[in-house]
């Protein structure tokens, strides 16, 4: 198992494993990613009805996918294994405000965290294994630990596995990786490169 | 890779139906549902847990008076079904996981800000410590599918050797939040739901949780031995809310589920949460898989649609259904409206079967699918 | 307020209320149909529809089928307000 490419997105920089990729100028996040959405020339107009924590996993993934051989694979091959702390607390917060007057169905359909991994799986038809994990803080021996097994049990044969969390437009952290079963790469999955890789 | 000797040796359901398994399972064999109105002015019925006997329950068993509904509610199914098992849950080679979809969230109600004990690991840790469990337990949430997701990744992990027993406790309770979230949505049925019926106008919401024990290798097991065989998850890639117009996602997880053992399934526990296109969807994916011909149930109609905890549930009453030989009706269902023919079983019966699918769909475009046989 | 000024109203509500942060008012037909590949309209922006009926006309729809109907384009549902609202006279 490899490690392709990997992406985070915090403290206003996305950088992928070559380096720095886009940096805000100490702009907040809403502002920085639609940013990076026109300086990346993205057009996918749904990008603009998501929450702060699916837009920040959105422009993540397209960081992290950037040169992919996404043909390569059939749509079933692709896996996400995800994690975060905060479930979609914000998101919760604004909706439960919402109710007071009209409860919205647009922010309820964000309060689910897996929401990120269906947004990911429509912009790049992923089909495959999807799991959403909750723990307090990044734990990467759970994210090794159930990749590995995607792996063992599924024709998965490239994996997205990582941490988005979104507090508020100061507090975040997108932490992204690529993860082949047989394509070699600089850099293996393990559970050290897991934890010293993509900081 | 799969189809090691998992067996069961507990489990539990506290719902609308009764605070054990064999109590929910009597209430669905004489065709009892939840679902109740419970106030002249409610605009749907919902399928409550009964407070009062919840509070008497809780306060026998001396649950800690920090821990919110959503904490004894699991402390207590997950206790219930480990009374039936030898299992030492406080061992270094067990582990609980939990599955919900928003767990506290009730919180927010009465304040609406971060707090630490809303988080889904908090309420995983204080019900950790409730048991002295060595390993933190294990937080999944994957929308309508993190019951059977849970079940699937038990499977994975005692197969792998990484754990001897695992208790999987899938929970949801209904608050404010939810429901008029359902509400904003316009999902939710006026009536109690009706599953692949013509008519079906939208889904009935429950509560409650649902707790199976997993070991590797054990002797003891319930329901004539049946074990865990195989289990996948998949996405539609289609639409966040809206499930897929072909069934091929779902389609996909029963597909990954079955390749991976030599044993086909002789009944189907569907979702059928009776919105339109859910049940339209499934009929869909049953038929791509050509299993069409096999007796399927929806059990919504009993227990309302138990979100984090309907893959347990779900998943017990079937496992109780295998064991006394009968298939538990459609409750609620009239006409059948699907375009594409399943087997579906509108009225409860006797009938022999060895083994079982169940599958799920939710929000997020996401599908799991779980096999098990005797 | 004349038809005109409905519709124009609507169409700045319209990009507000669904975040069609590309889409100017002027780029919006009244007659062409909202859904389907027009603005890529989708079940959740219809129900974000019903959610400004209410809030800024006072109009309920509970039926999401109804919704359909009253949301074909921006004219329809410029008729739809200015036949049912009890703050539009």
């Amino acid at each position: 198992m490899y490690i392709l490419n990997h992406c985070r997105i915090s403290k206003g920089i996305i950088s992928d494993s070559d380096g720095i990729v886009f940096d805000s100028q100490g702009n907040n996040l809403a502002y920085f990613l639609k940013e990076f959405y026109k300086f990346d020339k993205i057009i996918y107009p749904k990008f603009y009805k998501m929450d702060e924590q699916c837009k920040l996993a959105f422009i993540a993934s397209e960081v992290l996918f950037r040169n992919f051989r996404r043909d390569d694979y059939a749509d079933e091959e692709l896996a996400m294994i995800f994690a975060n702390s905060d479930s979609t607390l914000t998101t919760d917060m604004s909706f439960w405000d919402s109710t007071f007057a009209i409860a919205s169905p647009g922010l309820f359909v964000y309060t689910l965290p897996n929401i990120m991994l269906g947004e990911i799986a429509i912009r790049n038809k992923i089909k495959g294994e999807n799991i959403f994990f909750i723990s307090r803080e990044y734990d990467p021996k759970l994210l090794y630990n159930q990749t590995e097994l995607v792996f063992q049990n599924t024709n998965t044969k490239i994996a997205i596995v990582g941490w988005v969390n979104y507090e508020n437009d100061t507090s975040y952290l997108a932490k992204l990786f690529l993860v082949s079963k047989s394509d070699e790469a600089k850099n293996i999955f393990s559970l050290e490169n897991l934890i010293n890789l993509n900081n | 890779m799969l189809n090691q000797n998992i067996t069961i040796s507990g489990c539990n359901i506290i719902s609308s139906l009764g605070f054990t398994s064999k109590e929910n399972f009597r209430n669905v064999l004489n065709g009892v549902s939840g679902l109740q109105f419970h106030s002249h002015d409610s605009a749907q019925p919902l399928a409550l847990i009964d407070k009062r006997q919840f509070d008497k329950s809780s306060f026998e068993n001396q649950l800690p008076e920090t821990f919110s509904m959503f904490e004894k509610l699991c402390a207590l199914s997950i206790k219930d079904a480990l009374s039936e098992s030898s299992v030492k849950i406080n061992s270094e080679d067990s582990l609980i996981i939990l599955a919900t979809t928003k767990g506290n969230i009730g919180m927010l109600e009465s304040d609406n800000k971060r707090s630490e004990s809303i988080h889904l690991w908090e309420s995983a840790r204080k019900v950790g410590e409730y048991f002295r469990v060595k390993n933190f337990p294990l937080v999944i949430s994957n929308a309508c599918v993190s019951g059977v997701m849970a079940q699937v990744l038990a499977l994975r992990m005692l197969n792998a050797g990484q754990y001897k027993n695992i208790v999987v406790c899938g929970a949801d309770l209904i608050t404010d939040f939810v429901l008029k979230g359902f509400q904003s949505f316009k999902a939710l049925s006026p009536a109690a739901c009706r599953p692949y019926d013509l008519n079906r106008d939208g889904l009935s919401l429950g509560e409650g949780a649902g707790s199976i024990v997993f070991s590797i290798g054990q002797s003891e097991a319930l329901f004539d031995g049946v074990r865990g065989l195989s289990g996948a998850s998949s996405n539609d890639a289609n639409h966040i809310s809206g499930p897929s117009r072909t069934g091929d996602g779902l389609a996909n997880a029963i597909f990954s589920t079955l390749n991976q053992a030599d044993v086909r399934p002789e009944f189907i526990s569907t979702h059928g949460t009776a919105t339109p296109y859910n049940d339209e969807m499934e009929s869909k994916a049953i038929n791509l898989t050509g299993l069409h011909e096999i007796p399927a149930n929806s059990l919504k109609s009993y227990y309302g649609h138990t979100l984090g905890g309907a893959g347990v549930i779900e998943t017990i009453t079937t496992l109780l259904a295998l064991e006394s030989s009968k298939a538990i009706g459609t409750l609620g269902h009239v006409e059948y409206g699907m375009a594409e023919k399943i087997n579906l079983v509108v009225q409860t019966h006797d009938l022999v079967f060895n083994s079982f699918l169940k599958i799920a769909s939710g929000f997020g475009g996401c599908n799991a699918a779980i096999l098990f046989s005797k | 307020m004349n038809m005109d000024a409905l519709v124009e109203e609507l169409k700045v509500k319209l990009i507000e209320q669904l975040n069609l942060e590309d889409i100017k008012p002027e780029e919006i037909n009244p007659s062409e149909p909202l859904f389907g590949d027009g603005l890529g309209l989708d079940s959740i922006d219809a129900l974000e529809l019903i959610v400004l009926l209410e809030r800024d006309y006072g109009i309920k729809i509970s039926d999401p089928k109804e919704g359909r109907k009253v949301f074909a384009t921006l004219l329809t549902m410029a008729e739809y307000i200015r036949a049912n609202s009890p703050a539009i006279s």
